[in-house]
Order: C-alpha cells, then structure tokens, then sequence
C-alpha cells in the first residue's frame, strides 16, 4: 500500500513539474524564440535561393571577351575590304553591326549601369560607343566613300584596341570581386542553414527527449490505473456491505459481489438497470422516493448523504437498509457511489431495546403506584391504631401496661414516619408535592435542625459545629420545612455513622445574579466513610447500605432519596465525595430567590381571622410559663381559638393542677427556674392524676430540644419552638383534638421565622399575630415590661458574670430571649441567644462587650415595637 | 509541378502535330530577304532540306505580343513576334533540339521543350518598330523573363540569342 501511495505523489508532482513549473515557462519561451529565429533563417535563406535561382545578368566574361573579337574580326573584314573592294562591303557593314550591338548591348544593359558614374569601365565604353556613332554615316553611306575612308577608319579602331582590352581586364577584376563577395554571401547562407539545420535537429531532439517522457509518464500512469484499479476492484468486491455505483441518471454501473448476495439479484441483472426501479421496495411513496433520488444525487450532501430506507430481495423480500452516498467525477458525468448496509438486525436491537424499557418504565410505575396505594392504605388503619392506644392510656393502666402501651405508640409512630417517607417520595415522583416561597432565615434554620440533632450526637460522643458564610444583606427565600428535611436527613445521617466523630455543617452563599443566589450546604463528617462503588448507589430509594450492624434506628432507605429528589425538585443539585474510613462530604447546592425589599407591613389584624378552631367545645388547656408576657401570649392565642385556658407559672403548680383537673392539652415550657418542663413532665406522668395521660407539647427557644427522641425520652408529646406561631398552635390543637387523627406535624416545631421585618429588628409577622390577640393598652404595658426586663436583666447580667456567676446569667439571658422571641425581636433574641451560650465560654470583657451590644440595640428595638403599636 | 506537366504536354503536343503533318508539305517562296532559316529535320520546307523565311513570311505567321524588362535594354520594351512554338508548327519540325545561330555566328542549343504556348518568341517589333541589326535585329529569341523567375537563368539569358539567323532541328 505504501509503495503504491508514494508512486501516486512522485506522479503527482512530476505532472505538476511538467504542467505548470516555471522550467515549463521558459521551456515555451525559449521555443517561441527558437521558432521565430528559424523562421528569420528561413527566410533569410528562401530570399538567398531565390536570388540565386535568378541571376540578375547575362555571362559578361563572354560579351566582354566578344567585344574584343568583334572588334578583331571588323578590323580584319576592313584589311579583306581594302584587298578585295566592294564585293567585301556587305560583309563588313554587317560586322561592323555587329560590333556596334555588342558595345550597344554593353551601354544599355544592366551591367554599365550597376557600375559607378565615374568608373573606367564606363567612361571607355561610352568613349567607344561615341567613335562607332561618329563612323555609321561613313559606313552607311556610299561605297565608294566607305572604301576610301577605310584604312583611316582601320587605324582608329586599331587603336580601339587597348581600350577594349582593359575592358576586358577590368571586368575579370570586377567579376572576379563580384564572384568573391556572391562566395561569402553563399557561405554565409550556408552556415545561416547549418545553424537553422542545428537548431531545428536540436529542437527535434529536444521534442523527442519530451515526447519520451511524456510516453514513459504515460506509461507509468496507466500501469498506475490499472493497480490502482485492480486494487479499488479488488476493495469493492471484498466489502461485505453491497457497494452499488450508478450514473447520473441512477443506472447502476457497478455492482459487486456483496450486492449480488444481498439482494440476490445477479450483477448480469443489474448492470445498465435503475437502481431506483430494481432495488429498492416497490411500497415506498413517490414521496419518498423523490427524497431518496435527491439524496443519491446530492452533490454534497454531508450528514444527510446517510439515511435509511426499506429494499426489496430478488424474491420480493422487504428488508430495511441504511445507505450512504459519495458523488465522485466519473469518466463521463459525475458518478453516485451507494454503499449499503442491512440493518434488519440492528432494528430488531432497537426495537428489543424500546420494548424492554417500556416494559422496565411500566414495571416501575406500578411499583410506585403500590407503594403510594400501599402507604396510603397503611395510614388510616395505622391512624386507627394510634387512637386506640391513645384511648388506652385514658384508661385505667397499671404502670406496666402503660410502659408497653407507650413502647406500642413509639412503634406506632416510627411506622407513621416510614409510611411518610414512602409518600413523601411518590409525591416528588408523581411531581404533585409544591414547593413554598418564604422569607428563610438560613443560620437559624440550620441551627435549629443542628440543636435538634445536638442530644443524639452527643449522647456518641460526636461534636456538631456550624460554620456561616452568608451575605447578611440579602433576603432568600424558599421552602423551609423542605429545606429544613433535607438538612435534617443529611445531619442525621452523619450521626447515624459517626462514632465519637466531628460533623461540621456550613451554608455558604457561592454566586449571586440580580434574581438569584447559589447557597450550599455542606455536611461533613469523618466517620467510616462510603466505598466509591456505592456512592451513587446511597442516593436511590431503599438503599440502606450496612443492614447487617450498626443501626440504631431503623430505617427505610428512604431517607438519601427523597433527600435527593427534594432537592433536584428545588432546582437544586446534591452530591456526595467520599473514602471509606474517612468520613463523608455531602454538598446540596440550592438556587434560592432573592426577595428585592422587606414587604409593606401588613398587621395581621386587618387579616380575615380565621375560625377558631375549637369554638363550641368545651377544650381544656394548661399553660405553663414563667414569664408573664410569654404566657399571656400562649393564653391570648388559645383563648381565640376558643380554647379553655388555664395557667400556671411554675413547674410545681403545674403538676399540682394537672393531678387535680384532666387538661385535653398542656403546654409546657421546657426551661424555668426551679423544677423545670422536663421534670414536671415525667412528675405528670408519673403523677397517675388525672392529666397524667394528656399529651404534653413543650416550648423551648432551645433548638436542641427538637428531637423527637429527646422529646419522647422526657414524655414529651411534641414540642413547639418559640416565638409560637398562631398556625403551629392550630395544628396542635386540631392534631391532638381531632384524636391525633390528623397527620403529624412534619418536622415537628417548625419555626417559622418569616415576615418582613421593622428596622431589622421586629418580626412584623410574629407581631402582627400579637396585635391581632391583644389589646393596644395590653401590649403597650408588656413592651415596658419588656423594656425594664431588659435594663435591669442585662445590669444583673453584667454582676453575674462579673461575680463568676455564669450559670445565673445564662438563665437571665435564656428568660429575656424568650419573651423578646415572643415580640418577635427577632436580631434581639438572636443576641441574647448568642449571649446565653457564651456566658458558659467566654471570657468576661468578650461577654461585657456583648452585654453593650445588647443594650445599644434593646432601646431600638423597643422604639419600634412601639412604633408598630401606633402604626396600626 | 504544374509547370513541368506543362512543358511535357506542349513537347508531346508538338511532337504530336510533327507527327500529324509528318506528310512534307511544300511552302511558298519568299519574295523579300530572307531573314531566316530553318533546316534539319523538319516536314515543311520551301527550299531543298530547308524552310526559309522572309520578313513579311513570318509577320504572316500567328503574332504574340507580351511587355518585359530584359537586362540587355533599358526599361520595359514591348516586343512582338512569332512564338518559338507557332515556328515548329509551321515548318513540322520533328526533335528534341533546336540548335540557334546569330550573324555574328554565335550559336546556341534551345531544346524542343522551351518552345512552348507562352513561351519564347522570335520578336522582330521592340515598341513596334522592327529592329536594326545595330539593335539586335531583325530577329531576337525573347523569353518573357518578367513572367516567371525560371527565365531569369543565365541559361535562358544565353538561348536569348539575337540576330539570329538560322535553326537547325536536331534530333
């Protein structure tokens, strides 16, 4: 192959040499000179023959020599004359003509007058000429007068003589010099024909040498052909694809082997035969047809030059075929050369292929079909279930029954969650679960769901940090109990495998455009770490991947996929780096709306009020709270649900009046001074009074304690976190009214934090609900209530922490939080809360400095309470 | 070529009209001097082995006129006589030369296939007057040199023979 392909070059750029290289240039130039010097010499040497060939005179030698002997013989018939008298006259006149012609003939011809005017020749002959003019009257005359006049006449041209000798001589000089110089002009000519005769030998020697060449090039070139068409013969025929090549008009002109085999039609038969008409399927349209035909004949037709259509068998077999197409210069027109494949198999692949994936889709459809009946199914009787149990406990039960009731209803509701989960994945699925847009107040959301985790890490030891990195000036929104499911499933997940382990959670804002800000979260922890191969394996539904150990709740797999779906479904993108035995990195990047400006103010009071959830029934509320505004609030709020209310103060109260009276609900503050929610709840409990078995729903401005775990262990119900929103409290009321027929609130305690916000201070939302419950004159006293709270609580701070009294300060900090949670003094409560868990750690200047900062921004944050009071 | 298939069709043809009038045939007498004679071997005769001409015999015989320049004489002359071929004719010669003498005894060999229609003539008029023996008269063999570059060889100059006087016919 290799040989050959150069042999093809040196061809290549032999013929360019030969055609257009500049030695071809000066190769015509110098034959044009050539041909124009030839054609100078050829007629240069036409003109010399030509000459030749006339001569421009008569043989002078003789007339010059016949001068003399005329002259001679005159003179001699004069002597006879003389003798013989008259008789001889006649004679002698005769010669003496002659004579006169022959000088006659000399004057007049050609030969004098080439002669110059002054030469010898000349002057003698006319010298001459002029003695024989003056004899003619003498010889013309008489006789008698001729005969005497004789001898006079004989002695002068006697001495004529000399004269006609040098004649004579002169002209052998002259003739003798003409005939030299007509020498030189014939050599001449004939070396002027030597060189025209060398130069057209050496032209022809020349054109020969070319004309060689130009053969052996041929020669060479022919060979060429008939390898290089031997080996394209040889390629066409070995393809096991049918080649069919066809003229302009789609006559098939070559057809090889594989054609014949495929089709099953002789090359004799298709040869000079349409392909149109022979080979393909006589049921295509004429559309198609006309598609096909421009397709064959499309001069470059690119990607489309390959498509595919249906042909017909020799026995009338239709067969689909994909068939690609190269025009190329034939010898005569372009030629179409269609090289074909069958590919009835590969439609058979695909079609096998479609039918399975349709068949795996529908497979996979049912199932989740199942799955959401199946969930859906299992709900109500398990709801049934839950109620039942709820009854027992109102029942009379001695302490070990109620153990295992209670062991039966946590069962109950590990199952409830599960069967959620299962839900809660058919719905991204089916794409029926809506997303909502709320104002997020992301370090706080990630701090709540990392307080709520906080009990379960440390109960193995693993530290939970956050770390922030956020553009305090932009207001995101999105969906926070979505939001809040993801991270809460990724932080969980991270405990659940961290053993003594450091789990590190941060929100960062990566990119922002006018509408939009990339926020991600990370959870990163250095537990065992995942292997590579299950990496992508974690993120589909019911992988649990270490069954066999290590599985302190169970769970269903679900968790890491609905994680992923839920965030896919906000637009946003989950990941996950890993090695095993070192711990895992999971990133959610999530695209969350910028809202532009706070919203207007709007008092919730010019709101619609909803119904009151509990109007007509007599439901009977404990509220227990120690600080005042907090649980006027609390009691506000349930009295306009139309709720029975109750309150107590303090945490031996409480247990006292809930032994005495059957409350259908307590609310019950999980942080007060003495015995504290989480003691009065197991006192409750405990108690077997009459409330012992009412459901129990704490209120903690403390994150941590949103564990469910956290909150069942203490016998807790449920919890509520504060500032307590008026919808959170209606879906308590209505889940433990309705007989927790309701479903549970997912996740439990969400707050939500959102709104616009007054100054940047107050939550206009949270306070709105408070101008909504209570009266102008009544929150007026509670903000300066608040206000005193604050200037003497932040003095005592100060003394505390100052007298080393940490713990002391950290319960002022915790009370004052509180009820500024309350007002929805949102930057406030977040201060104080700042402030609360420092006083443990900090140093006393970095907890003074702080002390500063909180009273700078308290006397604010009062104004524009009450501003909003007089606002509206 | 075509001239030469010429000049043997005229040979042929006089040998043919030779041959035609190969019966003798007597000629009449001249009555003036002769100016010319032709002997050798010819058919038509007027006196014993010859045929001999005088002026007014020979203006009787078919004239030819043509304009040429001659080397001999100044300018273009006009000259008329018999043709060399019209001459043949008349006395039937039979040969291939014709052998050509002048008074001043100059002699000449004309070979038969010059006397051709076109060809030679004997003039005795230049610009229509007769011509002394002083100017090459009475009678000069002129070829019409203008006509053709073949007559202007020395060899047709030498056959240009003037004042002549006799023919022989030669075999």
């Amino acid at each position: 192959m290799a040989p050959a392909r150069s042999t093809t070059q040196n061809s290549q750029t032999g013929r360019s040499r030969w055609v257009s290289g500049p030695g071809f240039q000066a190769l015509t130039a110098s034959a044009a000179v050539i041909l124009l010097l030839l054609s100078y010499f050829a007629l240069q040497v036409r003109d010399e023959l030509k000459s030749l060939e006339s001569s421009p005179r008569d043989n002078l030698h003789w007339t010059l020599s016949q001068l003399e002997v005329d002259l001679l013989i005159f003179i001699a018939q004069g002597d006879e004359a003389i003798k013989r008298g008259a008789v001889s006259l006649p004679r002698l006149r005769q010669r003496f003509d002659t004579f006169y012609s022959r000088v006659d003939t000399l004057v007049n011809g050609d030969f004098l007058r080439s002669l110059p005017e002054k030469s010898k020749i000349r002057g003698s002959v006319t010298e001459i000429i002029t003695k024989l003019d003056d004899t003619i009257p003498i010889i013309d005359g008489v006789d008698e007068d001729l005969i005497a006049s004789l001898p006079v006449i004989l002695d002068d041209y006697r001495s004529m003589q000399p004269l006609v000798r040098m004649i004579s001589l002169e002209g052998v000089n002259l003739f003798a010099k003409l005939s030299d110089n007509s020498r030189k002009a014939f050599s001449l000519l004939i070396v002027q024909t030597a060189i025209v005769g060398a130069i057209l030998i050496a032209a022809l020697a020349a054109s020969f040498y070319l004309l060689f060449r130009q053969y052996r090039i041929s020669i060479r070139k022919s060979d060429e052909i008939v390898v290089a068409n031997d080996r394209l013969k040889h390629a066409i025929d070995a393809s096991l694809d049918p080649i069919i090549v066809t003229d302009d008009r789609l006559r098939i002109v070559e057809y090889n082997p594989a054609a014949a085999r495929v089709f099953g039609v002789t090359r004799e038969q298709a040869i000079s035969n349409k392909f149109m008409d022979l080979l393909l399927a006589d049921d295509l349209t004429s559309g198609e047809r006309g598609a096909i035909v421009d397709q064959l004949l499309a001069e470059d037709a690119g990607d489309a030059a390959r498509f595919e259509t249906r042909a017909v068998k020799a026995d009338g077999t239709r067969f689909p075929i994909e068939i690609s197409v190269g025009t190329t210069a034939g010898g005569i027109g372009p030629i179409h050369i269609a090289y074909i494949r069958d590919i009835s198999q590969r439609i058979e692949a695909d079609n096998a292929i479609i039918a399975a994936r349709d068949k795996a889709l529908a497979a996979d459809k049912a199932k989740s079909d199942f799955l959401t009946v199946m969930s859906h199914e299992m709900r109500t009787p398990l709801n049934g279930v839950m109620g039942v149990l709820q009854i027992l406990q109102d029942t009379e039960l001695s302490a070990d029954q109620r153990h295992l009731i209670s062991l039966a209803e946590n069962s109950g509701k590990i199952l409830l969650r599960h069967v959620n989960d299962v839900l809660d994945s058919a719905r991204i699925e089916a794409g029926t679960l809506h997303f909502s847009k709320e104002i997020l107040d992301l370090p706080a959301m990630v701090q709540e769901i990392v307080d709520l985790n906080a009990p379960e890490a440390a109960r193995k030891g693993t530290t939970l940090e956050t770390r922030f990195d956020l553009c305090t000036k932009t207001r995101l929104a999105g969906d926070p109990v979505r939001i809040k499911q993801v991270l809460l499933n990724l932080i969980g997940n991270a405990i659940k495998f961290c053993e003594a382990g450091r789990i590190e959670v941060t929100a960062s804002e990566l990119q922002q455009s006018d509408t939009h800000s990339l926020v991600q979260f990370c959870v990163s922890d250095d537990g065992v770490g995942i292997a590579p191969e299950n990496q992508l394996r974690i993120f589909d539904d019911f992988v649990t991947l270490d069954s066999s150990f290590r599985r302190p709740v169970m769970g269903t797999g679900l968790g890491l996929g609905i994680t992923r779906r839920l965030t896919e479904a906000m637009g946003g993108t989950i990941k996950l780096n890993s090695s095993p035995g070192h711990g895992s990195r999971f990133t959610v990047e999530l695209p969350l709306c910028i809202e532009a400006a706070p919203g207007p103010f709007t008092a919730v009071a010019n709101e619609k009020r909803p119904a009151a959830v509990m109007e007509g029934r007599a439901f009977d509320v404990l509220v227990v709270e120690d600080n005042e505004t907090n649980r006027l609030i609390v009691s506000r709020m349930l009295t306009a649900q139309g709720c029975r209310v109750s309150e107590s103060a303090s945490g031996e109260d409480s247990v006292n009046l809930a032994i005495e009276q059957r409350f259908d609900l307590i609310l019950m503050d999980v942080s007060m001074p003495g015995m504290d929610g989480t003691e009065a709840c197991a006192a409750i409990r405990n108690s077997s009074g009459k409330s012992a078995g009412a459901p129990i729903v704490g209120l903690t401005a403390h994150t941590g304690f949103m564990d469910k775990e956290v909150q069942t262990a203490a016998g807790f119900d449920d919890c509520l976190v504060k500032p307590l929103r008026r919808s959170q409290l209606v879906n308590i009321l209505q889940l433990y009214a309705s007989g927790r027929g309701a479903q549970a609130l997912a996740p439990l305690g969400n707050a939500e934090k959102t709104g616009g916000f007054e100054d940047d201070l107050v939550d206009t939302e949270i306070f709105g609900e408070l101008i909504d419950i209570l009266p102008s004159e009544t929150l007026s006293e509670r903000i300066d209530m608040f206000a005193r709270e604050l200037e003497t609580g932040m003095v005592d701070f100060a003394a505390n922490v100052t007298a080393g009294k940490r713990r002391a300060a950290a319960e002022i900090a915790h009370r004052l939080l509180g009820t500024a949670s309350f007002l929805g003094a949102s930057p406030l409560e977040h201060m104080l809360r700042e402030i609360e868990t420092a006083a443990q750690v900090e140093s006393t200047k970095d907890l003074l400095a702080r002390c500063v900062a909180i009273e700078q921004t308290s006397p604010q944050t009062v104004s524009s309470l009450r501003r909003l009071i007089c606002s509206t | 070529m075509k001239k030469l298939m010429a000049f043997s069709v005229g040979a042929a043809m006089v040998a043919f009209t030779a041959l035609a009038n190969a019966g003798s045939v007597q000629m009449t007498a001249p009555t003036g001097a002769v100016v010319l004679t032709v002997n050798g071997n010819i058919h038509n005769t007027n006196i014993e082995g010859a045929a001999v001409f005088d002026m007014a015999m020979l203006k009787a015989l078919p004239a030819t006129t043509f304009s040429t320049t001659t080397i001999w004489t100044e300018g273009v002359g006009q000259f008329t006589g018999v043709q060399l071929s019209d001459l043949i004719k008349a006395v039937a010669a039979e040969g291939f030369t014709l052998k050509a003498t002048a008074i001043n005894d100059y002699t000449i060999e004309i070979p038969m296939s010059d006397a051709i229609d076109g060809g030679p003539i004997l003039a005795y008029e230049i610009d229509g007057k007769e011509m002394s023996v002083r100017k090459k008269g009475p009678l000069w063999i002129v070829y019409p040199y203008d006509l053709d570059n073949r007559y202007q060889s020395e060899t047709i100059y030498s056959r240009s023979i003037w004042q002549l006087s006799s023919i022989e016919v030669q075999q």
